[in-house]
């Protein structure tokens, strides 16, 4: 899996920053119209998905935010999870620089 | 409502289907260790911006129509702004009549147009069909009250004449426009054994969804039951027919309104927030325990201080003493006066 170039964006779902300390985030996913919770880690991945970061930037962004210092295993997580909001049409993928 | 630009499904209007099927989703994450021990705030709505109504139906749940200090325009559109704010995910305007309000349309779309997935529970009273087509445009569902096959069992339990033809109208007008529309059984002594015929006129009316559900014991059937709530021998016979009832394209659903009280108890957690029609914010709509009052805090204050509502001491005495109680996923009201809780 080498999409480490491409710009994920999320699309404009339902969502809010929750839990005790604002870190959760509670969506409305739109394939079924379901309220899911995603933990902290997703949260900030799903988060920095704007279009604007590169998935090369939001595995740095991870690393430093929590301290993380695996890059491989970082990369493969953050990775899988954009995949899997990619299959569940949460985020677009976009191509190339701004 | 499918969203035609990317798919998006919209809410049901059925507020306690969406609650419990978000406490499954919510306990699925609690199971994994991914969820956080509070929300923030809830997640679904029920706003019922006016007390009056023009039905004055013999089960009522919040005892409408009655006169109280509503919320002004102005007050309205500041809530709007709140919840917006607060950013719960789906709104249900209900009522009383919420179509009494002359804010009503507006507030529909304002709601919409900010982002907060709006539904409504009517009677069809008030609704043409400009007005159906200009709604539809905004509401992502429409819950209409159907209590009989026939305007003399609909119009006896809401004690309206007329109030069966406009149930049906609106049906006919909002489904020929698309939108999802879902009609409310409420079952009582003196229109249980209809249900069936029911079921097969919203069938034959392109309804999407009948839900019917046990009467709550509250509002105007508390302290009123003998000639209002099914024997159990009608309940018997209507759960039977919900047993083993014809697949229809319609579909005929059984709700458990107890299952926000069980659930939330259970797992600590307010997913529902009731506004009434004074601004009175609570957890349930079926009994009177609120956490605060709109024209005095904001609801994002509110919501603060119902975070872990359901184990709150007062609201556990409630339910150990029985004073809201949900056996036989019936949920019985037995407060005698309004519970603030600061």
């Amino acid at each position: 899996m080498d999409n480490k170039n491409k710009y994920p964006k999320r699309i404009n779902v339902r969502w809010r920053w929750d839990g005790e300390d604002d870190s959760y985030i509670t969506y409305q996913n739109p394939r079924n119209g379901n309220i899911n919770i995603m933990n902290p880690v997703a949260a900030s991945i799903f988060f920095y998905s704007d279009g604007h970061n590169s998935i090369t930037d939001i595995i740095g962004k991870i690393m430093e935010e929590y301290e993380i210092g695996d890059e491989k295993m970082v990369a493969d997580d953050v990775q899988k999870f954009i995949e899997e909001l990619k299959k569940q049409h949460i985020v677009i993928m976009l191509d190339g620089e701004e | 409502m499918e969203n035609s630009i990317f798919e998006y499904k919209g809410f049901d209007c059925d507020i306690e289907q969406q609650t419990s099927d978000s406490f499954e989703q919510f306990a699925l994450a609690q199971q994994e260790g991914i969820a956080p021990k509070k929300l923030k705030a809830p997640i679904f709505g029920m706003w019922e911006i006016t007390s009056k109504c023009p039905q004055n139906c013999i089960y009522c749940y919040n005892s409408s129509p009655m006169r109280v200090e509503e919320l002004s325009g102005r007050q309205l559109f500041d809530v709007a702004d709140q919840i917006v704010e607060a950013r719960l995910f789906s709104i249900c305007l209900t009522g009383g009549e919420p179509t009494m309000r002359p804010e009503y349309d507006d507030l529909v779309r304002y709601l919409c147009v900010s982002g907060i997935n709006v539904a409504t529970a009517i009677s069809g009273a008030n609704i043409t069909q400009p007005r159906a087509k200009m709604l539809s445009r905004y509401l992502s569902t429409v819950q209409i009250s159907l209590d009989g096959s026939t305007a003399e069992i609909h119009d006896g339990v809401r004690r309206r004449e007329g109030s069966y033809q406009d149930a049906i109208n609106a049906i006919q007008w909002f489904a020929a426009e698309g939108v999802r529309v879902k009609v409310s059984f409420a079952a009582s002594t003196k229109n249980i054994d209809d249900l069936e015929r029911v079921y097969g006129l919203c069938d034959e009316l392109g309804v999407s969804e009948l839900r019917t559900q046990k009467l709550a014991i509250s509002g105007k059937v508390k302290n009123h039951e003998d000639g209002i709530v099914p024997t159990s021998e009608q309940y018997d016979r209507y759960m039977q027919f919900i047993n083993v009832h014809p697949k229809l394209k319609c579909k005929l659903v059984y709700g458990d309104p107890s299952v926000h009280i069980t659930k939330g108890v259970k797992m600590d957690m307010v997913l529902l927030t009731r506004i009434t029609s004074e601004g009175n914010v609570g957890i349930t709509p079926y009994a009177d325990i609120y956490f605060g009052n709109v024209k005095e805090k904001r609801l994002t204050e509110i919501f603060d201080s119902m975070v872990g509502a359901w184990n709150k001491p007062q609201v556990r005495e409630c339910i150990i003493k029985g004073l809201l109680s949900t056996e036989d996923e019936t949920v019985r009201d037995g407060l005698s006066k309004k519970i603030f809780i600061s």
